[in-house]
This record gives structure tokens, sequence and C-alpha cells, in this order.
């Protein structure tokens, strides 16, 4: 079902600093314990990811710029790299705090029963060899490489050929996300 | 078209084996999947719950739950962009306190008992009956809300006005707006803003008059931040009594003593006068010049004795010319301004040449620092005024905007008119002609509306308090909270009064209630808000609410009936809010207020009004735009009747704040908002990530006050008022930041009420209590 493919949808959020476990390698075993990070720092798959690090001195994106940096001594010493650069509205002069947000507290003041979407770590590819259909919306996340390319990047989710800069020649993207129109939406 | 996944499913059965080839067939269409099938969500639009902004969402729905929201990209609001709040909108409908049914307090008060909706509703009915019987309809009252829904608004006017034939009916934006209202009423004759949102892309300079946009319109304030970073000469000035997230981004942060925003517009006045930057031609053409009330012992704050009673004074608009503003303001030179304001005199310079510089387009931001003022109609006035002098007003990127806090306060409280003196369509229940309007299309006999103004909200508590009002119906808004000098309103039941409380959580305030009802929120009901730029949006249902949880809408039209007023709701029971809607757009089809049709709201992203041929409206009384105007260019105050159809330039001096720091009270206290929490936080603290990122108030303390009483981040302190204390951690060179002698405390947090030390004190013309200034001691805890 060459739809549902692939990777996954992580991409969304995915890239938050901390994935101790983001290495080189790409060992799917260790999709488990990232994606469980994620979860706890995402409310549903689209939201923005709170922030998992204790305030640093300087702008975010000095670290968070467009390609990620090493940040030696916090987290997992890599910071994800900005997805949002090239978001119509958005620069790297965005105001961050907007949407992300540090938390001084880990209780809650009264219990919740939401439960936010989830997408499935992995999908199915049409055959083996197919490029998968991007899992999520391009809007805020039209710089592939911040999530797929880099050493921050989640390993379940990490690109083989991220040399090869058109990703959207092979990954198509789910229609009407990013040109929405009433059709749609109702 | 809504595809859910497992219908796609489905259709993919059937045609598997094609679809591997969807994207390399020639002639096929690369469908890739849509984003229905993507998630298996259905999507749906609606309006954000929190603020004015009015941001559009689409919300994620799957098995009856909302999953996700995305900030909609077909919303030229907000196009695609939302802040922490919005992308947070689902949970609050999840809080696993959700009140879901009826619920009566026990006789001898402790506890409550489940009931039906037929017994609640009947005792509803009953006990306001027996008021009306035993003390006439004076003695009952409705609060409700700038989040009320249209429909809400629409059916509590109604039932009130021609039904019970009270108009004890408020919003609780008469704490949050109603200086605006007062400001664009006395000058245009018509509420609410000529300019709208392209005004952040075409301005040039843009001024915040206390207004912390940053934190409280984010979304709005990311447009401007946009705007700057394509066009680098766009300049931010920050006019403000502490530094705040907006400061940073500020090209300069200009600090003024509370209360002295009024000194400090007049004095720019004063130097467009002395620049030669009056636009004279635009003024002879399109403005006059009023006086109004001056007489401070006269006007007085509204907050004890007899001026808290009875407001005797008339601000009357006594004719004035532009040679008589020129001695009103001979006073306002710029080192009088600099010693009332703190200001440097090259600030205030500074400030007279953005006004008066015809070749950038000006724009003047605010919100609560200007409306929550004891003289807040002035200071609407003067911003105003500032855009009439210089001709800046009515064009693109030249406007005086207000923004607004609640995402109906325009919408619901001020278009449908549910403050205590007004009907729809920016009519008032004094003007004869408005009731018999009103009667004619709510199909009334004559004379069945009163013309008498009802309590505006700060005397309803009060007449609450004393007796004199004894049945209250509360929706949607939590006054236990967010009224200031909360235990002047203090309330035991069993006082004989009757206090009914529809809202979806458990607040301060439905602990004082007598009965509670289980509401609807947002989606789970059909809706229609409309936000700060006459931008009116609907939404469809796409849940069903928790338990037996009904909307507001339709508690009321059901207590109407049992009281025998149902046929003010003689609606269809499967088409009642559209038909409701084309009623109400009624009273502005023809008047400069024509909303767009139900049929075209649903179709859209919502419609600026007014609304003529289908086609909305950028810029009221500017030709080219407005469909009122039938000049080639240039405005036309069409509205204004008794002014000429100009515009009235009010003249308003500067007058101190209610009360000062003194030596036994020596801080300056300011109340206000946080990014994260809405208002008294009932939603936003019962979502997880919004609570964790500020879980309790706090108070902000400048450095050097803090290193002086040894104070430090995280230890708790006493702040004491004349009114009332409350103890709190001290917040030392956090996120907002006070100058010294100034403290500022958020208020939404049910556990520290801010509230209990604010002051009563009020713009006595718009009846806006002021919670940014009030005097205050801290101690040590």
């Amino acid at each position: 079902m060459a739809k549902y493919i692939a990777a996954t949808i992580l991409a969304v959020v995915a890239g938050l600093s901390g994935c101790g476990d983001a290495t080189n390698d790409g060992n799917l075993a260790m999709v488990p314990a990232s994606l469980s990070v994620r979860d706890q720092r995402v409310a549903y798959s689209g939201a923005p990811p709170v922030i998992p690090h204790v305030r640093q001195s300087g702008k975010c994106i000095v670290c968070h710029n467009e390609s990620g940096s090493k940040v030696p001594g916090i987290g997992s010493g890599l910071a994800p790299a900005n997805p949002h650069v090239q978001t119509p509205g958005m620069s790297d002069q965005s105001r961050c705090r907007q949407c992300h947000v540090f938390a001084q507290s880990s209780d809650t003041f009264r219990d919740n029963a939401f439960v936010g979407l989830k997408l499935p770590p992995h999908g199915e590819r049409a055959f083996a060899g197919a490029p998968p259909v991007m899992p999520h919306p391009m809007f805020m996340h039209e710089n592939c490489q911040a999530c797929h390319a880099g050493e921050a990047a989640r390993p379940e989710i990490r690109c083989t050929h991220s040399e090869r800069t058109r990703c959207l020649q092979c990954h198509l993207q789910p229609s009407g996300s990013d040109a929405p129109n009433l059709a749609d939406v109702k | 078209m809504s595809v859910n996944r497992r219908d796609f499913m489905t259709q993919l059965g059937v045609t598997a084996g094609a679809s591997a080839m969807l994207s390399c067939t020639p002639g096929s269409t690369p469908t890739a999947v849509s984003r229905a099938e993507m998630d298996g969500l259905t999507w749906s639009k609606a309006p954000c719950r929190f603020c004015g902004t009015g941001c559009g969402v689409e919300v994620g729905v799957e098995d009856g739950k909302v999953r996700a929201v995305r900030g909609d990209e077909a919303s030229p609001v907000n196009r695609g962009l939302l802040c922490v709040k919005g992308y947070h909108l689902p949970a609050i409908l999840y809080g696993k306190d959700r009140l879901t049914s009826p619920l009566r307090r026990k006789e001898g008060g402790r506890g409550w008992e489940k009931i039906s909706w037929d017994d609640a509703l009947n005792l509803v009915a009953v006990k306001f009956q027996e008021t009306l019987d035993s003390d006439g309809p004076e003695a009952v009252s409705m609060y409700g809300s700038g989040q009320w829904t249209v429909f809400d608004g629409y059916a509590a006017t109604k039932w009130f006005r021609g039904g019970l034939k009270s108009n004890n009916l408020e919003p609780n934006a008469r704490l949050c707006m109603a200086s605006a209202v007062m400001g664009f009423m006395t000058q245009f004759q018509s509420d609410e803003p000529m300019g709208c949102y392209e005004d952040f892309e075409a301005g040039d300079d843009f001024i915040m008059w206390g207004n912390n946009m940053a934190e409280m319109h984010p979304v709005l304030f990311s447009r401007i931040l946009e705007n700057q970073r394509k066009n680098p000469g766009v300049r931010i000035f920050d006019i403000a009594t502490r530094w705040t997230d907006t400061s940073e981004y500020a090209d300069a942060f200009l600090q003024i003593q509370p209360g002295s925003d009024l000194a400090l517009a007049n004095g720019i006045l004063h130097l467009i006068m002395e620049n030669g930057a009056v636009d004279e031609a635009f003024v002879n053409e399109n403005v006059v010049f009023k006086r109004g009330i001056e007489d401070l012992d006269q006007i007085g704050y509204g907050c004890y004795g007899e001026q808290a009673e009875h407001y005797k004074f008339k601000d009357e608009p006594a004719a004035s010319s532009l040679e008589e503003l020129e001695t009103f303001l001979a006073d306002y030179t710029p080192a009088k301004v600099s010693e009332l304001t703190g200001l440097s005199e090259g600030q205030i310079r500074m400030l007279g040449d953005v006004y008066g510089d015809r070749g950038r387009g000006t724009v003047s931001l605010w919100c609560m620092g200007v409306n929550q003022h004891v003289r807040g109609t002035w200071m609407n006035n003067l911003i105003n005024d500032l855009h009439l002098i210089t001709g800046k007003i009515s064009r693109p990127g030249n406007n005086p905007l207000s923004l607004t806090g609640q995402p109906s306060a325009c919408g619901t409280a001020r278009e449908v008119g549910t403050l205590s003196n007004r009907l729809p369509a920016d009519m008032l229940v004094t003007v004869p002609e408005h009731r018999a309007k009103a009667e004619e299309i709510w199909g009334l006999e004559p004379g069945t509306i009163p013309e008498k103004p009802g309590y505006h909200t700060v005397d309803l508590f009060r007449a609450l308090a004393r007796g004199d009002v004894k049945t209250m119906w509360i929706q949607v808004t939590n006054p236990w909270v967010s009224l200031p000098n909360l235990t002047r309103f203090e309330r035991k039941p069993g006082d004989g009064r009757f206090i009914v409380v529809s809202d979806i959580y458990p607040t301060p305030t439905t602990e004082i209630a007598d009965l509670i009802l289980p509401s609807a929120a947002w989606v789970e009901r059909e809706g229609v808000f409309g936000n700060t730029e006459r931008r009116t949006q609907q939404w469809n249902k796409a849940v069903e609410p928790p338990g037996e949880a009904r909307e507001d809408a339709w508690q009321i039209m059901e207590v109407a009936k049992r009281m025998g007023m149902g046929h003010l709701f003689d609606y269809s029971e499967e088409n009642w809010h559209e038909e409701m809607f084309e009623e109400y757009r009624r009273f502005g089809l023809g008047v400069g207020k024509d909303l767009a049709s139900y049929d075209q709201l649903k179709e859209t992203r919502g419609m600026r009004w007014p609304v003529v041929d289908g086609k909305e409206t950028l810029y009221r009384y500017a030709a080219g735009y407005d469909p009122y105007v039938k000049k080639e260019a240039g405005v036309h105050f069409y509205k204004a009747k008794t002014f000429g159809e100009k515009a009235a330039f009010w003249m308003r001096p500067y007058q101190p704040p209610a009360e000062v720091p003194d030596e036994e009270y020596p801080f300056w206290l300011s109340t206000g908002r946080v990014l994260e929490h809405w208002h008294t936080g009932s939603m936003t603290r019962r979502v997880k990530e919004l609570h964790q990122a500020v879980p309790a108030a706090y108070v902000e303390v400048n450095r050097a006050d803090a290193d002086r009483l040894q104070v430090e981040t995280g230890m708790p302190v006493r702040l004491i008022s004349r009114r009332g204390s409350v103890t709190l951690p001290a917040l030392v060179d956090g996120r907002g930041q006070p100058p010294i002698g100034s403290l500022f405390v958020p208020f939404f947090d049910e556990a520290k009420l801010a509230n209990v030390l604010t002051l009563d004190a009020m713009d006595c013309i718009s009846k806006e209590p002021d919670y940014k200034k009030c005097a205050v001691r801290l101690e040590k805890a």
C-alpha cells in the first residue's frame, strides 16, 4: 500500500533536541525509545514540542540554526536544526517562544484525558524500494533536511541520501495539505 | 468532502493494484494521499477559542474526539501559524473534571446533587419568575461574556430585553473593551476599528500603547515582525510601564509612569501642532472639535461613596475648534510631559515626529493598558485624535487599531449588543427609534423593551452584594476570580440570592453557585465569533459534548420557553442556528453593519463587515473600500450623524490615577496575563503543557527592589493593599521586568488571587475598572 509508507511521522516534530539515542548508524532498535521521548514533548503529532532543556543565554537560533549544531553539555549534545526557516510568514527572526515553552513543573493542575494524534512509526511501502510518500504536511517543515539529515536527526527518519537535495522529486506530499481549499475542509 | 482513513482503505482495496503506479503513469493524476487519508482524521474549520485575534484552525477528529489541530493555512488572519495556546486547544475539552450534568446545591449548602435538565431548567425559570414577581425586572440579571457565541449572546439579549423586560444584561467585556467602545462611539458614532490586519503589512511605524502584544496577540505580532524583516525600516515603539517580551523586539522602549499616557498623548498632539504637522485639508473636511467633562471632582473614579452608586455628571460634547485646541495643549510642553511621564524630551519629540511624518504609515495598537484605565475613554479618544489630526486614518497602514482580548468581544458583546445599554448594531435602549426597530424585528408589542439601561458590571455585582439584585445567571465567565477588589463581592450561599452558573469546569464561581449547568464548549456545538478586525467566523459542531452538557443558547431558550416566552425563539429544531443568525442579521443590513449571510460564512474563513453584495470591507469610511462611501477619494465618516458626518476630536486632559503609592503602600501594582494562560486559567491550566510552563502566579520584582528587600526568585512574599493581601513567590529578572517601585502579578491563578489586591476604581464614562494601577506593600512572607 503505497501510501502509508514509510518512515514515520516523527518528522513532524521530530527533531527535538535531547535525542540521546541519536547515532549515525540509525539502529532501528532505538526507535521505541526515540518515539517515547518524542511523545513526552508533544501533545499530539503536529503540536510544537516543549523545550526539553533549561534556559540558555543567547538566541535559540544560534544553536538551532539551519543545519543544527553541536552543543556539548546540553541534553544529547546536539541541537536539531530549525525546520521553519522557509515557512511563509516565518524566518530566523521569528519568536520561538510564541509556540515553544519551557516546562517549569512536572505536575498537573487537574488531570486531563486528552489523547493526541499519533501516527504509526512505520508505514508500508508499495513495494520494496519505492520512495515513501511524505507522511506529514509540508507546512512548517519545508526544510526537509532539518529533521531528516544531520547528526541530530532521529535515527528512524534519517535520510540515507540527503546529498540529493530535491526531495520532492521522488517523495510526494499529501495533497491538500499545502494548498488548502474549501472542498477539503468544511 | 471529508474522507476518513477507513473509507479510504476500502477504496484502495479496490484499486490497490493501480495505486503503486499513480506517480509514474502518464495521464494519471499523482494524487498521493489527502490529509484525511494520511492521518485518519476528519478535518473541519473553526476559529481559535482564545483571544480576539481570531486565528483559523483546522480541527482533526477521530472516533468522536478532537485529536489534533492545525493552523489553517487558508485563514487570512494567521496563515497557518498559531501560538502555544492555540496549538493546545484540543486538550481544553478533555479535563477529567468536566461538568457533565446539572448540579444543585444540597439543602444546607454543603455538596452537590445531580438533577435532570428538566428539573434544572424548571428551577431557573421558577427562580427568575419569583424574583420578577417580588422585586421586578431590575432584580434579575445575567452576566455573560465576550466568549459567548453570537447565538448565546443573541438569545440572552432577546430573552432579557424582549421577554423579561430587563436591561440587566452585561458581558465581562465591560471589564475589557468598554473603553474602546466608548472611544469609537463618541468619535465616529459607530463601534469597532476602521482598520484591519492588512495594516500589519502596510504600516511603517507600530506604536504600542501599554500593550504587550508579543504575549497577548502573538500571531498578530509575528505579522509585524515579518513586515519588519522584509522592510528593515519598519519600527516598533513600545510605550509601557514595564519591560516585556514585546520590549525585546521594539526599536524604542519608552517607559512611562502609570497613568501618564494621557499626558504623553497630549504632548504628542502639542508637538504635532508646533511642528505644523496637522493635516489641515483632512481636518477641515472631516473633523469637528469637542470638549467634554474636565471637572475631576464631578467625574471621579466610581469606587466608594456617592460616586460609587450615582453617576450624575454628563459628558456632553461642547463645540470647540482647532484654535481652542492650541490653547488647550499649551500646557503639554515636552518639558512638562517629561516631568509627568518620566520620558526624556527627546523621546517625546521622537514620537511627535513619528505621528507627524506624512510619508510613513502609522498604526497605534492598544488593549488592556489603555482600556482598563480610570480615564480609558479619554485615552481611546486621544489615540484616535492623534490619527484624526494627522489624517492617518482609514488608509492602509494608517489606523488606530484597538485589539480585543476575547474571541467574540466584538462579535457578541459589541455587535449583538449584550452591554446593559445596547441593542444589536450599535443601537441603544435609551433611543426610542432603536427600541422600536428591535421590537419590530423581534415581533414584540411596542413598548416592550425598557428604556432604562441596566446595571453595568461593577454596579451589578455591588447591587447583588447589597441585595438589590436577587437572581443572576452567569455564563462562560469566572467573575469570582476576575472582578476587581474581589472581597467586596464575597458571597455565601443561603443569603437569599439565587445564582446559576453555566460552565465547562468547576471554578471559584461555580463554588459559590446555587445551581451549576454543564455547557458545551467550542467545537462541541455550532458557533459564530467576531474578531478584532470585524471578521465574522462560523464553525460547525465537530464532536458531541460530554455527558449531558448543552450549549448556552439552548439553555437560555429552554428557560425562556418554561417562562412562557417561547414565542421569542420560534425556530425550527434542525436549523435554528441559521434562522437565528439571519434574523439577527436584519439589524445591520443597510446601516453599515451588514454581516455576511450564514451561507457565505459557512463557505469562507470569515468575512469583515460591512459585507455588501457578498464583498467584505477592509477599510471602513474609506473611498474605494467601504461601499457606503460614495466619494471618489478620501474618507467619509458617514455614521457620525450628529457631528455632520465628521469625526469628533475630543480634548481630554491628564488626570492622575485613583490611587498612587505612598509611604504605607509604596509600590505600584499592575496585573495582567501571560502568553500561556488565558484569563482565569479555567481552560489553559487544565492543559498539561501550558500549566507546566507557568504553573502558578508570581510577583515580578525589579532587581534593585529585590536586593534592597533581600528577596530572591522563588521566595514567598506577601503583597498587601488597602483591600486585601496575597502570598506569592517572587520573580526577579523574569520574562517581564517592572521598573523600580513597580510590581506585576498575572491573574490566572485561582489559588493566588491578584484581584483581592486590585481597586474597583473605574472609568466613569465606560464603567470599565482599572486593573493596572493601585498601591501595595511588599513583605517577606
